[in-house]
């Protein structure tokens, strides 16, 4: 993870150089939000459930953050559109995880009760 | 030689320019790439309502994509791209694949769901089975213990039976007993009554000598007596 701060870090420094300029209040108030909502759900279940789509939106987003500090604007606001869509898409991989699970745990909860109906089934022996 | 030297410098001019047209061509594959994933994924959703926003968008980043691309080249098209026009390709191309992520993870979701309610419903038809069972096991426990407790009183009646014929028996003989010694008094009495009052002077003679003969008993008084 350092290592690809580091390399954010250095990609923002050369992008502060390359570009200039002011960025727009949308773009900083959708990096405000994004980050916003990055936290929300970094406290909650998404990221117990889907942690490498959060891991890759919290990469875009200091992407994102770091372009709004040089003042990139078009890099900006290409990274945080994709911290936003990053970000659902881990909501839906959590939502369709957490449904996944409770599967699995209902078909091991139907298999055990089968097997308990079948000892009852059978013939008792005295 | 000089041909050579023309060949050389042909490659070293056409390097560059072959390079670029490299990044333009990635470009060109990757928007392909993309619309034929959404084909794909529209074909496999069979146009789902549940995706079709997510087709939506990723054909609207298509869209962008291929405006991108066509309002960056120059030389009527047949020009280069610049390396910002591809990155922005790139990243917009990324984001179909994420739409369309978005879009089978719905599917996915709601068919997890659908399969959870069915296996909700089969839970709750075999719990509600082997509660049947259980609830019998449990009634047929109580109805061996009380089974249990009434052989236990069966056989202590059968004892408390057996002891009072026992004693009844024993009653039986007590009171014979009893009657043949009533009537063996009776007959002592009225013997006693027959015979005359004895002078106090002579008690020896009043006294029955010991081989005098027993006056005799009534036979069931006696056989009482032995008994």
């Amino acid at each position: 993870m350092r290592h690809v701060m580091g390399l954010v870090a250095l990609f923002v420094l050369s992008a502060a150089t390359a570009f200039g300029g002011e960025l727009s209040k949308e773009t900083a108030d959708r990096i405000q939000q994004a980050s916003q909502r990055m936290e929300k759900l970094a406290s909650g279940k998404v990221m117990e459930y889907a942690k490498e789509q959060m891991e890759a939106a919290k990469l875009s987003l200091l992407m994102a953050q770091g372009a709004a500090l040089s003042s990139n604007e078009k890099l900006a606001q290409q990274q945080v559109e994709r911290t936003e869509l990053q970000l659902t898409v881990a909501e839906a991989k959590a939502a369709e995880k957490e449904v996944t699970e409770e599967v699995a745990l209902n078909r091991a909860e139907l298999k055990k009760l089968e097997a308990q109906l079948e000892r009852y089934m059978q013939p008792e022996e005295n | 030689m000089r041909s050579l030297k023309i060949i050389a410098c042909l490659i070293i001019l056409a390097a560059p320019i072959a390079a670029q047209a490299d990044e333009k061509a990635k470009a060109q594959s990757q928007i392909e790439a993309a619309k034929a994933a959404v084909d794909a994924f529209a074909k496999k959703s069979k146009d789902s309502k549940l995706v079709a926003q997510d087709l939506e968008n990723a054909r609207a980043v298509i869209k962008r994509s291929e405006e991108i691309f066509a309002s960056n080249r120059s030389m009527f098209g047949l020009g280069d791209i610049s390396p910002e026009t591809a990155a922005g390709v790139k990243h917009l191309t990324d984001l179909v694949d994420m739409h369309l992520t978005l879009g089978q993870s719905r599917m996915d979701s709601v068919k997890a769901a659908e399969e959870l309610t069915l296996l909700s419903s089969q839970v709750a038809k075999v719990r509600a089975k082997v509660k049947v069972f259980e609830d019998r096991k449990a009634e047929l426990e109580k109805l061996r213990a009380v089974s249990n407790k009434y052989e236990a009183l069966v056989k202590e009646t059968e004892q408390l039976k057996a002891n009072n014929a026992q004693l009844a028996a024993k009653e039986s003989k007590l009171l014979d007993g009893q009657k043949a010694l009533s009537i063996e008094i009776e007959y002592l009495k009225a013997e006693l009554a027959k015979r005359p009052a004895l002078p106090a002077q002579a008690p020896e003679a009043a006294a029955p000598e010991a081989n005098a003969p027993t006056p005799a008993l009534p036979a069931a008084a006696t056989q009482a007596a032995k008994q």
